[in-house]
């Protein structure tokens, strides 16, 4: 499988860290950012293939960044897998309405988490 | 021939033996409730281990929330505010914003800004208010709602918003006040763990001069850089950490700050709501609840939680403090009196035994006895009695002391919370709270002796709700360390 | 001998002095040390961390001792232990026992049920956190133990971690604290339940009948909440128990649920005689999607009750057109609530608004329509929204004719 640039957007720093790990174990490059400007920011700037996304962010909420996200030209076609501590199945489907490509909730599988990064992945690259 | 001159003497010398007896009363008191609150830190402290919040907020077991913010002339941050309480970490919550008369462009920004239509929601007027000129919401946001009403004052503001909301609880925030993300979780976790009791929470309430604020969210915690808002730090710390901490493990907590309060709805509607025509609303519903459920002989809690933040403007003048102290003062001997019968109550616990008497002896009565000093002293000098050594060392002591309670703040702020991380803002509050006994205190007292005498001649301010009105958190228990400074010092030498 | 008044005042100056340089020390030097603290622990965190993430995100079975440098010092090992702490509250499933693994290899399971022993409640209190993040089965025993702990931060932290770690010989000794809501609260309890999911409503069905009934109440909620269908039953008989609170809560709990097949209960309850019921009902069976039920819902509109005739309109609203057409029948009711109610549902609903469009629509017959039915809502007296339409609204068509018709018809004082 091909290594791919992954932006990974989460507040708490030890589930960044992790997560970010995790991806990096697989051979991807990943941008961690820490709140919704930022997690913007670095789409626009660093293109990646494939973006993880935490709807529970301090500032922006993550729902209007995938919002954002889908509605800037330049990101709209980034895949968003959404990892999110929103569980309740509102949350999923307004997830998957606004553009999600999948939805993860907290807490996870790690495996059943990078199967489906690496299906997004070869869907989409 | 009557000698005045003896009788004067003996009148000074008199006060000044009473005055030590007082002193010695107060301070020892200040000590207890230093000593519990510690206990009550400490043991708080050991509590927290993994945040309980997240669970508290996934959970649909937790109560919804109405948030009201009765609003008046806040064109300026009135939007900002309600974005960040509509983005605020809850499950269920709605915001209730009360126009309260504005007279600026207040309710126009916020119906412009979140795109708001008049409707016909229909509620149940339990408590009487004010005309309600119209109600304004929008399909699209279900959760913010806004009154727009005939000027009728914060209390009756409230009162509106209590008969407008939908859930079981409430909590009352101002508008020029910022809740942090999480003081709603906290908060409410009383109300989890006690759910038949809990009648109502406050918060801490924390100086925003000197933070820096970005969208409504304080984004980083500093010192102001003048002297008389950090007094104002070391005040509070002083009066939350080291008094409210004391009476809510005491069950006799008489105030929760107007800024930041959380209470249950049902149970205030009870006692009536807010009361329209007392200067400090908040301590008058508290000493209402209490004097209702006490009546009822209901088990109930109202506490203190001092983990949820509520970052608020103090004043940066003497001019608007002092308005600020002269109201809060007016209100507290308001509400004593109103409350009187609790004194010495058996029926009323703690609070009869206990809080109302600290609050009248030396909250009320303390700013006296300390002025009143100040006038014996060139009098005793004049009259040949005043033992200057043994004024002076007095005057030592109640500083160091007063220094003491205040380190001793900085102690308990030091053990637990520590919101202030840097070596140099420490410095800053040991040194703030040093200084505030060289002055500010003293100025403080005369500002509540002169509010008892308006009080007693009842003068006009009564309806001057200005902006800074809005802001409530009495500082219960920052009181005169200073109070029998001055007069000890009057006695004969030995 | 005594003392003169000076001498103590000199003494208790220089104790007060004393206490107060004191504690001044003490508040530098526990700053101090604690900055030196984090620092160390925030390097060892640095240099320990990858490698304990490494061995939660692999797949294979290697231990963790494999991961780490052997011995650990008791400082590393607590950071190890806080680290898989950390992680285990992301986890679920196989990925989350890898942690349970861990802490048992490591030791630092067997070192938490000792420490659920501890003279001082907050270590007892502390250990049992940690147990149920840890998520060990080992832990289940003591835990239940630790249920009669004195200290009721210790017996809720325990009760929590139970539910965390699940397994019904965790799950039973929960349902049964239900039953005693002084030592209890039973709010956590239910939360802690609901976590637990299925292995609660096993747990739930069998001891439901023996529960008092405030903990039938409870245990109504969390089959609710949980939306298990294996509860039909229980909610169909407890929906004439002969406590209204529970009676209510099992209509609740039917709403939740939103099956179908509860509609003819839920309309029975309707004529409940404790308005609670009425009220859950009426808001279970909008949930419900009940066609059956409309009749019923617009009798309730003029129910003694408030919160009955508030969860009726929002029922009605949510029964799609012939709902709609039963909240415009209600503006003729006969009792003025419900008229009023009646309306705030149709303008919630959109439905003012679009009578107002119609005021310029092309076709007759609708326009007629439309100016009955705004004239009904304004001799009604409800005008507000009408009002601010008459203004805002972007057609002329239509603001001419609403502000015509305002002109005409008088308020009402219905």
């Amino acid at each position: 499988m091909k290594a791919a640039r992954v932006l990974l957007a989460e507040s708490d720093p030890v589930a960044r860290r992790f997560v970010a790990g995790l991806l990096r174990q697989q051979g991807h490059e990943v941008d961690e950012a820490a709140d919704g400007e930022a997690a913007l920011r670095a789409a626009r700037e660093r293109r990646p293939h494939l973006i993880v996304l935490e709807t529970v962010l301090p500032g922006r909420d993550g729902g209007e960044v995938l919002e954002a996200l889908k509605a800037d030209a330049a990101t709209r076609r980034i895949p968003v897998l959404v990892l999110s501590v929103r569980s309740r199945e509102e949350d999923v489907v307004r997830g998957l309405e606004i553009g999600a490509e999948d939805y993860v909730t907290k807490p996870f599988h790690t495996q059943e988490l990078l199967l489906r990064v690496r299906k997004i992945l070869a869907r989409t690259t | 021939m009557i000698d005045w001159r003896a009788i004067l003497s003996d009148l000074v010398l008199g006060f000044n033996d009473w005055v030590l007896w007082y002193f010695g009363a107060l301070n020892s008191f200040y000590v207890i409730l230093f000593l519990v609150s510690l206990y009550e830190v400490l043991r708080f402290v050991k509590r927290t281990f993994f945040s309980d919040y997240e669970q508290i907020l996934k959970s649909e077991m937790t109560w919804p929330i109405s948030i009201i913010v009765p609003a008046h002339n806040e064109a300026r941050t009135i939007v900002e505010t309600i974005h960040s309480l509509l983005g605020v970490n809850y499950g269920e919550f709605e915001v209730i914003v009360v126009n309260d008369g504005s007279t600026d462009d207040t309710l126009q920004k916020v119906v412009r800004t979140f795109d708001l239509k008049r409707t016909d929601r229909v509620y149940r007027r339990t408590l009487e208010t004010s005309d309600v000129r119209g109600i304004y919401a929008s399909l699209e946001m279900p959760n913010l709602v806004v009154v727009d009403k005939v000027r009728g004052g914060k209390a009756d503001s409230l009162n509106t918003g209590i008969n407008v909301s939908r859930y079981p609880l409430y909590c009352s925030v101002d508008a020029d006040s910022i809740i942090e993300d999480n003081a709603l979780l906290r908060v409410v976790k009383p109300f989890m763990e006690h759910p038949e009791e809990m009648v109502a929470a406050g918060g801490i309430v924390r100086i925003a001069n000197g933070c820096k604020v970005r969208d409504g969210r304080v984004v980083d915690i500093g010192l102001p850089n003048r002297m008389l808002p950090i007094f104002q730090v070391v005040e509070y710390l002083r009066a939350f950490l080291s008094g409210r901490i004391g009476w809510s493990t005491m069950r006799s907590l008489l105030i929760i700050s107007g800024a930041f309060g959380l209470y249950r709805k049902a149970d205030v509607v009870a006692v009536g709501g807010y009361d329209r025509f007392s200067q400090t609303e908040d301590l008058e519903l508290v000493l209402k609840l209490h004097d209702h459920l006490r009546r009822q002989k209901r088990r109930y809690r109202i506490v203190f939680v001092p983990d949820p933040v509520c970052w608020t403007e103090v004043p940066s003048t003497f001019r608007v403090l002092a308005r600020q102290r002269n109201r809060w003062h007016r209100g507290l001997v308001q509400s004593l009196w109103r409350h009187r019968r609790m004194m010495f109550n058996p029926k009323y616990g703690v609070i009869g035994w206990v809080a109302m008497p600290y609050f009248v002896l030396f909250e009320l009565f303390g700013p006296f006895v300390e002025v009143l000093g100040y006038i014996t002293i060139p009098l005793a000098y004049m009259l040949g009695v005043l033992n200057f050594d043994f004024f002076l060392l007095f005057l030592i002591f109640s500083i160091i002391f007063g220094i003491f309670l205040s380190i001793a703040a900085v102690l308990l702020e030091e053990i637990s919370f520590r919101r202030y991380p840097g070596w140099q803002h420490l410095a800053m509050l040991v040194l703030g709270g040093v200084l505030e006994n060289f002055g500010f205190r003293q100025v403080l007292s005369l500002f509540k002796v002169k509010a008892f005498w308006d009080y007693l001649w009842r003068r006009k301010s009564w309806g001057r709700m200005e902006r800074e009105g809005f802001r409530q958190a009495p500082a219960a228990g920052a009181g005169a360390a200073g109070a029998g400074a001055a007069n000890a010092g009057v006695r004969p030498s030995r | 001998m005594t003392y003169s008044d000076r001498e103590i005042l000199v003494l208790t100056i220089a104790v007060t002095v004393g206490v107060l340089a004191l504690i001044t020390l003490a508040i530098v030097l526990n700053k101090a040390w604690r900055e030196a603290r984090e620092a160390f622990d925030r390097r060892r965190r640095a240099a320990l961390e990858p490698e304990v993430f490494r061995y939660a995100g692999a797949a294979e079975a290697r231990s963790i001792r494999e991961y780490l440098p052997l011995p650990l010092t008791p400082r590393d090992r607590a950071i190890v232990e806080a680290i898989l702490l950390d992680v285990a509250g992301l986890l679920k499933g196989a990925s989350r026992e890898r942690i349970a693994t861990a802490c048992e290899a490591l030791g630092l399971a067997a070192e938490a049920i000792d420490g659920l022993g501890a003279r001082r409640w907050w270590r007892r209190a502390e250990a049992a956190e940690k147990l149920g993040v840890m998520g060990s089965k080992q832990a289940v025993e003591p835990l239940v133990a630790a249920l009669k702990d004195p200290s009721d931060e210790v017996r809720m932290r325990a009760a929590r971690a139970l539910g965390r770690i699940r397994g019904r010989t965790s799950i039973r000794p929960l349902v049964q604290a239900l039953s005693d809501p002084s030592r209890w609260s039973a709010i956590r309890l239910a939360e802690i339940l609901i976590g637990a999911g299925d292995d609660a409503v096993d747990e739930l069905l069998q001891a439901f009948d023996g529960l008092p009934a405030h903990a039938r109440v409870s245990a109504l909620d969390v089959l609710g909440r949980i939306r298990t269908p294996r509860a039909a039953d229980l909610l169909r008989r407890s929906i004439r128990d002969p406590d209204a609170d529970v009676r209510a809560r099992a209509a609740h709990a039917m709403g939740l649920l939103a099956d179908p097949g509860f509609a003819g209960a839920l309309m029975g309850a309707l004529a409940d005689e404790a308005w609670a019921v009425r009220a859950m009902a009426a808001k279970a069976i909008g949930r419900l999607g009940a066609q059956a039920a409309i009749p019923v819902l617009a009798e309730r509109m003029s129910d003694r009750e408030w919160w009955v005739r508030s969860n009726a309109g929002d029922a009605l609203r949510a029964l799609g057109p012939a709902g709609r057409e039963a909240l415009i029948r209600t503006l003729d009711a006969a009792d003025t609530y419900a008229r009023h109610q009646a309306v705030a549902q149709l303008e919630e609903g959109g439905i003012i608004d679009e009578y107002v469009a119609d005021l310029a629509s092309a076709d007759a017959a609708r326009r007629v329509a439309a100016i009955a039915f705004v004239e009904k809502v304004i001799a009604l007296g409800r005008v507000d929204r009408l009002s601010h339409q008459a203004v805002e609204h972007t057609q002329e068509g239509v603001r001419r004719k609403l502000l015509e018709i305002l002109k005409a018809v008088p308020e009402g004082a219905s």
